[in-house]
């Protein structure tokens, strides 16, 4: 057989991997959906089979979703989507996200038995250090799907974790379940105002004085993003931040998805996509 | 297999398939075998840094969609010293692609991007498309005339 130069989408359950492509750690596949349940009003929670390649994403990593339309218009990009958890014995990945605009709300109309388009995976995840004993993860809504992987990799290896779910109110605090699986559960609502960031902020500083926040992650709130760099600067701990932003390729060469980022006082614009979605926390100016 | 090679001056393409500037860069290797192509065209490059324009750099429409990145780039300096050798993990002939306010500082810069991994020299005179001084290069017939 001659050389393949047509590119095809990888079928989840039916292609073979190739070997010329071995060494290309991202690929496009299609892939069985496998459920697709809502979690609550707005959160939607999809499991799709996965190929071998995607089963090797990293927390902090994401896909880049062909959404179908929502409605009689075309949908032209792809939309970015941070897994939620990775099922490597099962074979799946699952996704969690909020059905707000036309791609998530396409994304909402696939029911089991459809295919998925992924790209993936892709970006740069999460770093976990060996010598931290204990990290923390602070997160808000939808970006609580995002700290959910780091959490159960970390959690895996013996760390212990804190993690501090923000949310208007008690039924849309996301994965909590999961979260408490492997670790501290601290829910921090508006309802009540404990997601107050004075609050939030006494919850962080007993956690550094207790000696349990060797690390800190951040995922899906300005205020609290801002919060956590603060501390981590005056307290000398690592953070690292997950950021979002509009993309189209999510592949690196179009340069859409730039967020500021500052270093050595030098304000530059680095791309989500490939230069992230995880960033040192200093250098993140916020949103 | 058919013979697809394509000669430009005293380069030889193997095939020719050569992305425009930048769309397929280095980045693109975490999904293809970028040695397929017939020739790798870099970002095109300033002689300074430039930050680009502020986001939101796209909109999706109806019709498809419309973006603005105002030619980000970190200059020539890092292009020789990081880009070029970034592309030449790579097989196909590199084009370095320059872009300059003046035909001078064109110039100069052909000069500067002439290294021995830089295989041909595009010069962007089209880009970027919004000039204070009332449009660019591309745009005067008496200044791209040879």
């Amino acid at each position: 057989m001659g050389e393949v130069f047509a590119s095809a989408p990888f079928i989840v359950g039916k292609s073979e991997p190739s070997p010329i492509e071995a060494t290309i750690p991202a690929e496009e596949a299609l892939c069985p959906v496998i459920s697709h349940e809502w979690v609550n009003d707005e959160y939607k929670h999809l499991v799709v089979a996965a190929s071998p390649k995607a089963l090797a994403v990293k927390p902090g990593q994401f896909f880049n979703l062909l959404c179908p339309s929502p409605d009689a218009g075309e949908l032209w990009l792809r939309r970015p989507q941070s897994v939620y958890r990775i099922d490597g014995t099962c074979g799946r990945i699952e996704f969690l996200y909020k059905s707000v605009g036309r791609g998530t709300k396409g994304l909402a109309t696939l029911k089991k038995g459809d295919m998925l388009n992924i790209v993936g995976p892709l970006g740069i995840g999460f770093h976990l250090d060996p010598s931290w004993r204990h990290i923390v993860v602070l997160g808000r809504g939808v970006g609580l799907a995002t700290l959910a992987p780091i959490s159960q990799l970390a959690a895996g290896y013996g760390v212990g974790v804190t993690a501090i779910l923000s949310a208007r109110s008690r039924d849309l605090v996301m994965a909590d379940d999961l979260f408490a699986k492997v670790g501290t559960v601290v829910p921090v609502l508006d309802v009540d105002r404990s997601s107050d960031v004075e609050n939030v902020e006494r919850i962080l500083e007993e956690l550094i004085a207790a000696d349990c926040a060797d690390a800190f992650f951040t995922c899906g709130s300005n205020r609290l993003m801002q919060l956590m760099k603060r501390l981590a600067r005056q307290h000398g701990i690592p953070g690292q931040v997950a950021m979002e932003q509009v993309m189209a390729c999510g592949l690196g060469p179009c340069y859409v998805c730039v967020r500021t980022f500052e270093v050595n006082g030098r304000k530059e614009l680095r791309r989500v996509c490939i230069e992230g979605p995880v960033f040192d926390l200093q250098e993140a100016v916020g949103w | 297999m058919v013979d697809m090679t394509v000669r430009i001056g005293n380069v030889t393409l193997k095939n020719p398939i050569m992305p425009a500037s930048g769309a397929f860069s280095t980045d693109l290797a975490q999904v293809m075998d970028v040695n397929r192509l017939g020739a790798l065209v870099a970002k095109t490059v300033s002689r300074e840094f430039r930050i680009g324009n502020p986001p939101p750099r796209v909109a999706e429409l109806e019709c498809g969609m419309i973006n603005s990145i105002g030619l980000p780039t970190k200059g020539i300096e890092y292009f020789l010293s990081h880009q070029v050798p970034d592309y030449k993990r790579f097989t196909p002939p590199l084009v370095g692609s320059i872009s300059a306010q003046t035909a001078d500082d064109f110039e100069a810069m052909t000069r500067d991007v002439d290294v021995p991994d830089v295989d041909v020299i595009e010069v962007n005179i089209s880009c970027p498309t919004r000039n204070p001084g009332g449009g660019n290069f591309a745009m005067h017939e008496d200044h791209t005339s040879t």
